[in-house]
């Protein structure tokens, strides 16, 4: 249980607030590249601050402040150009700084735009995805996490905009019983609510549902490993036991299953707003060489009141505690002590932030960025697959399946 | 007039407020049985409080609190099962009392289930809907009025959620004229801007316009206030005007028509929105047999800027003087008298409840609540009905059961009509 005002801290992510200085430390996703290419032009808004995303005519990222200098008009609506992104209403222009480089409206003698500058920040494109760094400088690197590098694989992105706090999505990820019940028991009671009775939807609810016999948390370099054992699992080599798998501080936790790792990030848009990501990928047959993907395939996962599919469940539950979850009345029990264990970690960084520290999770070092591996229990590749299934796991619209052939290595010539 | 602090005090339901205190004193319904049937868990608000009602594998109803204990998870996800209603996150169980019964992750050792309690509040079924108590213990029994304690008739229910506080829709039940526009004037209009210019239709509302009241009155009784209208053409003989019809404290009103008979109850959900039930009850003709109800048809009645049927005006006028109407500013004409009345009775009882008294319409005696009779005029037998009449009448189109009610009253009109050779034809009201 925390008092109203520990709950705050952990909760509001605004400038200048404790845990959004925290945040601001860390670079974090603002959209997917595919979106780009259908618009260049794009509102965004990270901890409470809303900015403008565009790609100008020579293919180069920006990310400036919302509104022009001018008369305030919302830059979502402007013209990306060669060198930078118009304001509709009058024609001023701003590069990837946030310089205004031209007032075609203006006598140029007076050199007006030399002295106007909206807000710019740092923008990069990652794994397919586009990030933001708006904290203070120098910026540090953004982390190479080896899931976004990594070659030969399938990705994809399942994106849901969220009506509530980030940590409740986060906190998730240091509660391991949920499992049993969220995706055992509640996901054996959406199959009864919608009649659905295909025997791998019956199995993986089975399966989730095999109680904890054990829980281990402990810190690790990124955050905290979870390690869990559950009934029917030796102890000497259940991988969940022996490797577990990350929360990655922050706002992260990898988690594995066989043929594939997914990363599921909780980006906080604003105090009430999380943008989630579930960002996976997969490795084929060994063998296999998977064409280079021009872009990831986004998908939207939706909330559904009786959801068949393992997220669908989890984005049902978070927003269900409420907008910024009430913590003042919580009950927490014996099971919860990897909560307090992250929630003690945030306090810890926040503290070192305000010392003016680098938190845990920074990098500087250019060296050590190349790839950063993530320790995650090592299952082995996917060697079966049943057409129609990925919905079971990766919600309705994701677009897995129609990429399985490939990826088994049944379409003729993928196999060198 | 009202002051703007009489406003608040007749029209808050939170906990604490003089209004929610009083109406604390009722029970509620929540939800219809089909509700219930479609969907054992569902999100109940009730005077400004959130819970979650669920029918557990044994078929027993259970009124919690919104939020499991421990994460706050909302138990509208909850699962049912045969011992209570379980949160979906980490599988705490409660029972219907809103004891935690099972944290199945947790040693049992510590017992920590045992010391973990979230509210807890009565629940019943009757006469096909849902009904909740969460005031002081301990709770009355809940009112079998007549309607819902009937044996061989046959019930639907309309529902609809109104954006609107609770009271200015009971004040339309003390509200006599207002037929003679709403329900006559407007429902002309009505016609004209949706085109229909067939003439049984049209005569429908017409109907309203022109029955004219001559005089109205109204009286304090025990369930609540009589009301009394004479109209053009009827002589102080007229059963609305001997007998009339009752508005039943504090948010029923009793209506009728020959062989039917229907309560509008308006529920406060909270200030600024009120669950509206129009319940029907529809009586055999000699020898006609009930169509099956293994649970009363519900269904909802929209609210359409044009509405062809007559509940559907009220519930046009009800939401378009405000979220809360401001009785500061209204002007009370001679016509308004019953709402006078009422806003008295109400002050009275909330000053009944201040002193620790019952208000009216508790009941503690299982003796004097077998079926409570509510006196009205006596409407007689339906003897005419022509096929499709349901369309326009109170929940218009809606009703799911329409078919069946359709084919039922007519054969209720054939049989009360050869019973009554002899007489001569009455008209639908």
């Amino acid at each position: 249980m925390l008092s109203v005002e520990q709950n705050e801290r952990l909760t509001q992510v605004g400038p200048g607030t404790p845990m959004g200085e925290l945040q601001r430390r860390y670079w974090h996703p603002v959209a997917v590249d595919r979106e780009l290419a259908e618009n260049p032009v794009k509102a965004v808004r990270l901890l409470g601050e809303n900015m403008t995303l565009f790609k100008d005519r020579q293919g180069r990222l920006g990310l400036v402040g919302q509104r022009c200098a001018h008369r305030s008009v919302d830059l979502k609506h402007g013209i990306p150009e060669q060198e930078g992104l118009r304001c509709p209403y009058h024609g001023w222009m701003y590069d990837a700084s946030g310089q205004c480089v031209e007032q075609p409206a203006e006598d140029p003698e007076h050199n007006f735009a030399s002295r106007v500058q909206i807000p710019g920040y740092h923008v990069q494109a990652l794994g397919g995805l586009i990030w933001a760094y708006i904290g203070p400088e120098p910026a540090p690197l953004l982390p190479q996490w080896d899931i976004f590098v990594k070659e030969n694989v399938f990705r994809q992105v399942g994106t849901t905009m969220i009506n509530c706090n980030w940590l409740q999505c986060q906190e998730n990820s240091v509660d391991t019983v949920h499992v049993e019940w969220m995706h055992g028991a509640f996901a054996k009671y959406a199959l009864e609510r919608k009649g659905i009775t295909h025997d791998t939807a019956v199995k993986q609810t089975a399966n989730f549902m095999r109680h904890h016999i054990k829980l281990g948390f402990e810190r690790n370099e990124f955050g905290i490993q979870k390690y869990r054992l559950r009934e029917g699992e030796d102890e000497a080599t259940a991988p969940s036991w022996n490797e577990g798998h990350p929360l990655v501080f922050p706002n992260y936790v990898l988690i594995g299953g066989p043929g594939r790792e997914e990363v599921q990030m909780r980006v906080p848009i604003d105090d009430t707003t999380t943008w989630h990501l579930a960002y996976q990928i997969y490795h084929p047959a060994e063998g296999v060489v998977m064409p280079a993907q021009e872009t990831i395939e986004p998908f939207d996962v939706p909330i559904e009141e009786y959801p068949e599919y393992v997220l669908g469940q989890d984005i049902l539950a978070w927003p269900s505690q409420g907008l910024i979850t009430d913590r003042s009345v919580e009950k927490l029990a014996e099971t919860d002590r990897g909560l307090i264990m992250f929630r003690k970690m945030l306090e810890e960084q926040m503290a070192l932030v305000a010392e003016g520290q680098d938190p845990i999770n920074t990098f500087r070092d250019a060296s050590k960025n190349v790839r950063i591996d993530l320790p995650v229990e090592h299952y082995p590749g996917l060697n079966a697959y049943r057409q129609g299934t990925a919905v079971f796991a990766r919600g309705p619209n994701n677009p897995l399946e129609r990429h399985m052939d490939q990826l088994m290595g049944t379409v003729a010539g993928t196999k060198s | 007039m009202l002051s703007v602090e009489q406003n608040e005090r007749l029209t808050r339901v939170g906990p604490g407020t003089p209004m929610g205190e009083l109406m604390r004193r009722y029970w509620f319904p929540v939800a219809t049985s089909q509700d219930i049937a479609e969907n054992p868990v569902r999100a109940v608000r009730l005077l400004g409080e959130n819970l979650t009602l669920y029918k557990d594998r044994q078929g027993r109803l259970g009124l919690i609190g919104q939020r499991c204990a421990h994460r706050s998870v909302d138990l509208k996800h909850g699962i049912p099962e045969q011992d209570g209603l379980r949160c979906p996150y980490h599988g705490w169980m409660y029972d219907a009392s809103g004891q935690c019964i099972d944290q199945p992750a947790e040693d049992p050792q510590h017992n920590f289930a045992s010391r973990v309690q979230i509210p807890g509040y009565h629940v019943e079924e009757l006469g096909g809907l849902i009904w909740g108590y969460i005031g002081p213990e301990p709770a009355p029994l809940l009112p079998r009025w007549d309607l819902f304690a009937y044996d061989n008739v046959f019930r639907v229910v309309g529902t609809t959620m109104l954006p609107c506080n609770w009271l200015q829709a009971q004040e339309n039940s003390v509200d006599t004229v207002h037929t003679e526009y709403m329900h006559g004037a407007f429902g002309v209009y009505t016609m004209e801007v949706l085109g229909i210019d067939d003439p049984a239709v049209v005569s429908r509302f017409q109907r309203f316009v022109d029955r004219h009241h001559v005089k109205i009155d109204f009286k304090p009784v025990k369930h609540g206030i009589q009301k009394y209208r004479l109209t053009v053409g009827q002589d102080e003989t007229a059963g609305s005007w001997t007998a009339g019809h009752p508005m039943v404290f504090p948010n029923y009103v009793l209506i009728g028509q020959p062989g039917y008979k229907e309560f509008q109850i308006r529920v406060p959900v909270d200030d600024t929105t009120t669950y509206h039930l129009s319940y029907h009850v529809y009586f055999p003709g000699p020898g006609v047999e009930i169509p099956e109800q293994t649970t009363v048809p519900s269904f909802e009645v929209p609210i359409r800027p044009y509405p062809d049927y007559v509940l559907g005006q009220d519930i046009v006028a009800w939401p378009a003087q405000g979220p809360i109407m401001d009785r500061s500013v209204e002007k009370l004409a001679e016509t308004d008298r019953g709402l006078i009345m009422f806003r008295k009775q109400l002050e009275d009882n909330i000053r009944l409840v201040e002193a620790g008294q019952d208000p009216m319409n508790v009941f503690r005696d299982p003796a004097e609540n077998q079926c409570i009779d509510l006196e009205m005029e006596d409407y007689g037998p339906l003897l005419n009905y022509t096929s499709g009449y349901l369309q326009h009448n109170n929940a218009g189109p809606f009703n799911t059961a329409i078919d069946v009610l359709d084919g039922f009253l007519a054969k209720t009109a054939a049989a009360n009509k050869s019973q009554r050779a002899a007489e001569p034809a009455q008209q639908n009201l």
